[in-house]
């Protein structure tokens, strides 16, 4: 059972994310969804988890919307 | 042989653009990073930067993603050596001497020779891929469709055999991945097989969503199932690696043995990296004056096992870019990687693209030497890295496979279907399958399906006179012959009792 628990926790919290960005927006959905499994898994600080979701949302940004010019799904928020 | 030099002077060129340069740096320092984490593997790192080479030229993506690659495969020796954890299963027999003599004192030796062991391994390797390719090529415009159908099957009965655990399952899994290849349009008649009515597979599965999905979703499971952070201890590397590095060339001849074993064992289809590091490992110690040290330190085993690993790079491609036949996963990928700019890997790519090609291969030349300092510098200040838990890394990884997959096509379907085949490489993961022979059944499903039709339409239909082509041909014999072959080297290893 406990094996099931981690694969789980991590294909709802993924699809859940997906959702989210349909309907509330990538970049709100990506800092819950990062800052939220990071806690599911680890004990890390804010500080830490702050960092590394912040350094994901500047790459992504760079990356996809500046460099690729992706327009990235708008939902409610952005 | 002109052709050839006319190319090489070409991709010469290419890398006075300072773009491709700096996507050479890019790739190097992520690559170096990926491979260095454990748990993140090459392919992974190749699969989750395909979507980002969309909007560049072929040629930058090319050296985007052959230099991760290449410094990828090196970097996981840092790890190996460091926290006696490989960070990519390419690296698994540095371990074996690379943390004793770590455990001597010995880390920025043994970290020096690894990285010029990797670099030459690498290099010479191009070399091969630079002058076998090209004749290879030209011989494989001769082959008619039946024979690149033959020759697809044979390419999934290869990697089935060679798979370590289990033919059986090898071969299931090659089944699977040819089954989803025949998902969409038939290549000649256009109709529409097995979509469900998702309009994104019409055109068939993606593969490079497939493969983002198939190589990051169960690694992030498996790492994240763990202990956090298994790491005990990091080891540090002192100053003077630079000129430890040439102690290289006390072994001479141990690095050319080893390059060439890693060279052969990339071109076969389906043998990769951690096999040829276990073969050149083994004849290492078996030619080496004192084996006795394998295991406990010998600088003999970090140089067979990085030089090996390196070689496989070049030796990989060589059957991936002539006959669209890729030698292991992450040569799978990079022909994902090529079919997303337009490009279909095969003979015909040396002649119409040959500017495109040469320009690759000339940049993995310098990405050989560009994961020197890079790994150097990583592994003298950088190795904190290692230590970032699974916890923050998991997510980050999901989320850049959420958002690549999405970056393709812009379709949110797509992201589903990722997820759907992340779910599959979890459960073959979990079962034991391998998944590099449903990768190549997937590639080579469409090739052979293509080829298939293409032969059938050539005799009209008739099966007696298709089989009769295929074993009346030269050529398609000679390719029956070694599919048989490959497939009785797997049922012989079956039934021989285990050692």
């Amino acid at each position: 059972m406990s094996r099931l628990k981690v694969p789980a926790i991590i294909f709802s919290l993924t699809i859940a994310y997906v959702v989210g960005i349909m309907y509330i927006g990538y970049f709100v959905s990506s800092i819950i969804f990062l800052v939220g499994t990071m806690s599911v898994f680890g004990k890390q600080g804010l500080f830490a988890k702050t960092i590394a979701t912040a350094g994901f949302l500047i790459v992504v940004y760079a990356l996809f919307v500046s460099f690729l010019g992706l327009r990235l799904p708008e939902g409610l928020l952005f | 042989m002109e052709n050839v030099f006319s190319g090489i002077t070409q991709g010469l060129f290419s890398l006075a653009d300072p773009m491709i340069l700096l996507m050479i740096f890019a790739g190097t320092v992520f690559g170096v990073v990926i491979g260095a984490l454990p748990g993140l593997t090459s392919t992974m790192g190749v699969a989750l930067l395909v979507p980002v080479t969309f909007g560049m030229s072929p040629e930058m993506g090319l050296a985007l993603l052959g230099a991760i690659y290449c410094s990828s495969t090196y970097s996981g020796a840092i790890s190996a050596i460091l926290i006696n954890i490989p960070g990519t299963p390419a690296n698994c027999c540095t371990i074996l001497d690379g943390y004793p003599m770590t455990q001597k004192g010995e880390s920025g030796r043994a970290i020096a020779l690894a990285t010029s062991a990797s670099a030459f391994g690498g290099f010479v390797s191009i070399f091969a891929l630079l002058f076998l390719a090209p004749p290879l090529a030209e011989f494989a415009l001769k082959f008619g469709a039946q024979d690149y159908f033959l020759l697809a099957i044979f390419g999934v009965s290869v990697i089935a055999s060679l798979s370590e655990r289990n033919m059986l399952k090898g071969l299931w899994a090659g089944v699977i991945g040819l089954f989803l290849s025949i998902i969409g349009m038939h290549p000649l008649t256009g109709d529409v097989r097995f979509t469900a009515g998702i309009a994104e597979l019409y055109s068939g599965l993606p593969i490079v969503i497939a493969l983002i999905g198939l190589y990051s979703i169960p690694e992030v499971i498996s790492s994240l199932s763990g202990s956090d952070n298994a790491v005990k201890q990091v080891n540090t590397v002192g100053s003077g690696v630079i000129s430890q590095m040439l102690e290289l060339f006390k072994y001479k001849m141990l690095s050319i043995r080893a390059t060439i074993i890693g060279i052969i064992v990339g071109i076969v289809p389906g043998a990769g990296s951690s096999i040829a590091s276990f073969v050149a490992y083994d004849d290492a110690k078996r030619s080496s004056k004192t084996p006795e040290m394998f295991g406990k330190g010998s600088p003999e085993g970090i140089i067979a096992s990085e030089t090996s690993n390196n070689a496989v790079v070049g030796g990989s491609l060589v059957p991936a870019l002539t006959l669209g036949i890729p030698g292991n996963a992450v040569s799978a990928v990079l022909l994902g990687g090529l079919m997303v700019h337009g490009l279909k890997p095969g003979p015909t790519l040396f002649i119409e693209n040959s500017a495109i090609v040469y320009s690759f291969i000339m940049s993995l030349f310098v990405s050989n030497l560009a994961f020197i300092p890079v790994g150097l510098f990583i592994a003298r200040y950088g190795i904190k890295l290692i230590e970032t838990p699974a916890s923050v890394l998991g997510p980050l990884v999901l989320g850049l496979a959420v958002i690549g997959s999405y970056a393709i096509n812009m379709s949110i379907v797509e992201v589903g279907l990722m997820l759907v085949i992340g779910l599959i490489g979890y459960l073959m993961k979990e079962f034991d399958v391998p998944r590099e022979p449903m990768v190549l059944g997937l590639v080579l499903g469409s090739m052979a399906e293509g080829e298939l039709a293409r032969a059938f339409s050539l005799v009209h239909g008739s099966v007696p006179m298709l089989i009769k082509n295929m074993f009346t041909s030269p050529l398609s014999l000679i390719i029956i012959a070694l599919t048989a072959l490959s497939l009785w080297q797997g049922v012989r290893k079956q039934l021989l009792p285990k050692k």
